[in-house]
């Protein structure tokens, strides 16, 4: 499948302004960025040394912050667990997702 | 003595020509901390809530806060208080640039303006002398100019604010210019100004600034100021890109207003953001006093019609206002138009929304084709230049009533629902179906339609400390409230809005206040002023004849779902935060403040 992905500010010195990028079936947030950091400036841009997601950097998914989309459901122990999306967030061909840094003011 | 201040207020009455000089009144520092707090104080203690704005009988005051003329970051704000021509509210408008800090070493605080000259004035402060001087020859000229002269007539490093033809031609959106290119824009302040037959005031001086406690100063400056190198947002992003780089964060969420918010989403207005400026028209950035971050743009125009034509700007709201609000891409037209709008002394948001808003009153044709001197459709760059000229100039039938803002013109084409407005006052860019915190602060900013009296958008996009969901509803009263109170706060101090990106809490400011004037209100009790403030701003709005039906939406922004993009189908439910909203202020069904409440601020009479 293949997802767009544009790029804002001070992200577009390192990534240019639009990529499509073709991602196997099923593929989530997590795995559209280690695809995307496929330098060692490119990776640092986005994940600290520990390897997560540097603070405050931006992703949306069709227009709305991964934090807030649903992502897995599943039972656990006889309970339904809801994965919050983030960078499990499922992608599916067509997506658009758009990436910022810290941005603010106006 | 509480220090920071410089401790004396002027009071300027042009009827009489009389001259007075007041001491701050240490009470009210404590109770309204300086600047918006203790300015709105004076224009509440003084104004009949009742009195037409233009009449002799409103007051201006040009306020510092404490911590002009400091060097707590980003501290040089002046604001500009009085009854808004354009709202009939309280207005109370926030400016940067170095005006402040130097009416401060010049010996005062605040200035008061009262009554009317007879004939144009503009006022000297040099170093604590106060002179009243014939301003006949300069009324009506573009800001730039006068600007420019006034410093040739009195010192040519006087620092400057004065209003220009939009102001002289009393246009209901006319703001007041600060250091030739820093706006105090909104509500109608420059009309009031401009009613009094007053163009402004030069101050120079060479006071010291004096803290309370020095050390406790340096320490607190000291931490402030690494907070803000720490943010990415005050340390990178605006300062490489100005505010504009929220053009893509806020059109990417589908929330971007567009020919006059018929929709949400422009797939190309990435042409009008802070990317395309820094590399099409960037000179360099401009810091305004004591600023760490600069996000200001200094910029020249390099092709195209308007070739060659420098100044500064635009900023993400009037790169939005005369751009897609308006339906324009052109960046060059936009800029252009704001350098206009500056040189006309207009407020940038209400021109481009007031234009966009003649563009569809055209287009559906509520406005007859022999009142309009060329076609007004959306889209195209010169026409909106063009109208931004006749609106400053008053030309014509249709310049006439586009200076008198969007909800006057509508209104004169039977169709008000047609001005994206609240209480008379243009929207910023921010669509409310789109944000529902920052659509709470729409509908209930004392001063109108506003995002900066209450900046929800930090935790609704910016994440600035946390990050909430834009669409939810929950929590958005709470939301709300805090950064309307909070904000009330940074604007009394003299600091700006911006420094919320890195200082983030109270508990940064506070000890900055503290330090400088040696009052040791605790960091609940500056929160407190804040909501001591807005209530004080609410009850002048009250007793102006203002009702809970004043504190909505127009219908279009609250009814109409957003057609397309990321938010297609959104529209905004106020109803499902306002009543949580009176309840979390302690005020009654009708948004009246209760008598509980008034006893506990100390407002009661």
């Amino acid at each position: 499948m293949k997802v767009k992905v544009k790029f804002f500010a001070t992200f577009r010195e390192l990534f240019g302004a639009e990529k499509e990028i073709e991602l196997e079936s099923g593929s989530n947030i997590q795995d559209l960025l280690n695809v995307l950091g496929d330098s060692r400036q490119r990776r640092q841009k986005i994940f600290d040394r520990s390897g997560k997601l540097r603070p405050h950097i931006k992703i949306l998914k069709n227009g709305r912050d991964i934090q807030f989309l649903d992502g897995v459901r599943m039972e656990l122990e006889g309970k339904q667990i809801q994965f919050l999306g983030g960078l499990q967030a499922r992608l599916d061909d067509g997506d658009v997702v758009a990436i910022f840094p810290p941005v603010g003011g106006g | 003595m509480v220090k920071g201040f410089a401790g004396e207020i002027v009071r300027v009455n042009l009827s009489t020509g009389e001259v007075k000089k007041e001491k701050i009144n240490e009470e009210w520092a404590r109770l309204f901390i300086g600047g918006r707090g203790y300015g709105s104080k004076i224009i509440c203690d003084e104004v009949d809530p009742k009195i037409d704005p233009l009449a002799p009988g409103n007051k201006v005051v040009i306020a510092t806060g404490p911590t002009a003329g400091s060097n707590a970051p980003a501290s040089g704000r002046t604001m500009v208080i009085t009854k808004g021509a354009e709202t009939g509210t309280i207005a109370c408008s926030n400016v940067g640039g170095f005006f402040g800090p130097e009416l401060k070493r010049a010996g005062y605080d605040m200035v008061i303006i009262e009554g009317k000259a007879k004939q144009p004035v503009y006022l000297w402060i040099n170093d604590g002398r106060v002179e009243i001087r014939d301003a006949r020859k300069l009324w009506g000229k573009k800001t730039l100019e006068i600007e420019q002269v006034v410093r040739q007539e009195t010192d040519e490093k006087a620092r400057v604010m004065n209003i220009g033809p939009a102001g002289a031609k009393l246009s209901r959106i006319a703001n007041v210019m600060f250091d030739a290119y820093r706006a105090a824009g909104r509500s109608g302040v420059g009309t009031v100004l401009g009613s009094k037959n007053f163009l402004g005031i030069a101050a120079k001086g060479a006071r010291k600034f004096e803290p309370f406690d020095l050390a406790e100063t340096k320490e607190a400056v000291a931490e402030a100021r690494k907070l803000l190198k720490k943010s990415k947002i005050t340390s990178e992003t605006l300062p490489k890109l100005g505010t504009a780089n929220m053009v893509n964060v806020i059109n990417e969420r589908g929330g971007y207003p567009v020919r006059n918010a018929q929709e949400a989403y422009d797939a190309d207005a990435g042409v009008t953001g802070g990317e395309e400026i820094a590399d099409k028209i960037l000179i360099k950035k401009w810091p305004c006093a004591a600023c760490p971050i600069a996000c200001g743009r200094v910029t020249e125009i390099r092709e195209g019609k308007y070739k060659g034509q420098h100044g500064q700007g635009p900023e993400y709201e009037t790169t939005w206002s005369l751009g897609l609000m308006c339906g324009v891409h052109d960046l060059n037209a936009i800029t252009y138009a704001h350098y206009l709008c500056d040189e006309y002394g207009l407020d940038g948001i209400s021109a481009g929304v007031t234009i966009a808003c003649a563009m569809e009153l055209y287009e559906k044709g509520f406005i007859p084709k022999k009142e309009t001197p060329f076609p007004m459709n959306f889209g195209g760059g010169d026409t909106m230049v063009k109208m931004v000229q006749i609106m400053g100039e008053r030309e014509g039938v249709i310049g006439n009533l586009l200076a008198e803002g969007s909800y006057r013109l509508a209104e004169h084409y039977g169709h008000p629902e047609l001005s994206m407005s609240v209480k008379k006052q243009e929207i910023p860019a921010y669509d409310p179906r789109a944000f529902k915190g920052i659509a709470l602060n729409y509908a209930t900013s004392n001063r109108g339609a506003c995002h900066v009296r209450g900046y929800t958008i930090s935790q609704e996009v910016a994440e600035s400390p946390y990050l909430v969901d834009r669409l939810v509803y929950v929590g958005k009263a709470e939301l709300t409230k805090y950064m309307q109170d909070f904000t009330a706060v940074i604007d009394s101090s003299g600091m700006c809005l911006f420094t919320v990106f890195g200082l983030e809490y109270i508990r940064a400011y506070g000890p900055i206040l503290r330090a400088i004037t040696g009052i040791p209100y605790s960091d609940d009790e500056l929160m407190k002023a804040g909501e001591r403030i807005y209530n004080l701003e609410r009850l002048f709005n009250l007793k102006a004849g203002l009702t809970k039906k004043d504190d909505t939406l127009p219908p279009r922004l609250s009814k109409e779902p957003i057609p397309s993009g990321p938010s297609k189908g959104e529209i905004c439910e106020l109803d499902r935060m306002l009543p949580e909203y009176y309840k979390l202020r302690g005020w009654d069904k009708e948004g009246v403040p209760t008598r509980e409440t008034l006893k506990e601020l100390g407002l009661e009479r």
